[in-house]
């Protein structure tokens, strides 16, 4: 991506999200809430099924985060989750860049989507782009 | 506010890395923690309760006990700390805010602050974790 004030990254982060991807999630970060891996739970307490940790669904978008800033670029990452991720969920991440400053380091507006275009996460990050 | 200790470990942050959809991760014994590791802390943290413990029952917190739920989060990174390190985690009460919600009550924002810093005492990262909930639970 150009540090250019209108520049698009767009990538698929997640194809078919599976129970065993949420699994892995509460395992690798600890949180074992059962709204993320006990059906019965889940659908006990109002929902469909079982859904994807908010922070899961900030760690996949943070995939294309890595991809433009690298390991190490970036500087800030803030998200709010605005719908639940489900299993079978396919999701797209949309960066674009909205300032660059002097010193070279861009402010970017992030979109996470599903498959129907439903926007599930927004945010922004700020850092320096990794080297094309 | 509380304190533990956060050993960053190469092997976690392999497998933090597969399950955030990096399913070929590597091990690298000087990986650096990806965006949004940090909160993979909650493993050391000896108070965290999303987890089987001896001393509650489980779950703890039904959601009809008004605890709401994470609306948002925010890391702020001075550096990026890598594979080795032993960062000490703060945990603390942040700002607390309210909006009007869309079907006319209000929402009630409370930030839970985790500092993080190296052996230095040098700052790594700052993590925001955002809860919100109805206000008609909060004056429950």
């Amino acid at each position: 991506m150009k540090p250019e004030v209108g520049a698009r990254h767009r990538q698929v982060v997640a194809e078919g999200l599976t129970r065993t991807q949420l699994v892995a999630y509460a395992g690798a970060s600890g949180d074992f809430h059962p709204f993320h891996h006990d059906e019965v739970y889940a659908t006990t307490h109002g929902f469909d099924q079982l859904f994807a940790h908010g922070m899961l669904t900030m760690g996949i978008t943070g995939q294309a985060l890595v991809t433009v800033f690298g390991d190490e670029g970036l500087d800030r990452y803030a998200a709010d989750f605005l719908k639940p991720v489900w299993p079978g969920d396919t999701l797209a991440t949309e960066l674009v860049v909205t300032a660059v400053h002097a010193d070279g380091s861009v402010e970017v507006d992030i979109s996470t989507t599903d498959q129907q275009g439903t926007q599930v996460l927004r945010g922004t990050a700020a850092g320096r782009l990794a080297a094309e | 506010m509380r304190s533990f200790q956060f050993p960053i470990e190469a092997g976690h942050i392999q497998e933090f890395k597969r399950a955030v959809g990096d399913l070929d991760a590597t091990f690298d014994p000087d990986a650096a923690a990806p965006p949004t590791f940090m909160v993979a802390a909650d493993r050391y943290d000896p108070d965290y309760d999303r987890r089987l413990r001896s001393d509650r029952p489980w779950p703890p917190v039904a959601p009809e006990s008004g605890s709401g739920f994470h609306a948002g989060m925010v890391f702020e990174y001075h550096r990026h700390p890598r594979a080795g390190e032993v960062l000490t985690a703060t945990v603390a009460d942040g700002e607390e805010w309210y909006k009007q919600g869309r079907r006319g009550g209000q929402l009630r924002f409370r930030e839970i602050v985790t500092t993080f810093v190296d052996a230095d005492g040098q700052p790594c990262v700052t993590a925001r974790w955002i809860n919100v909930r109805a206000d008609n639970e909060v004056r429950e």
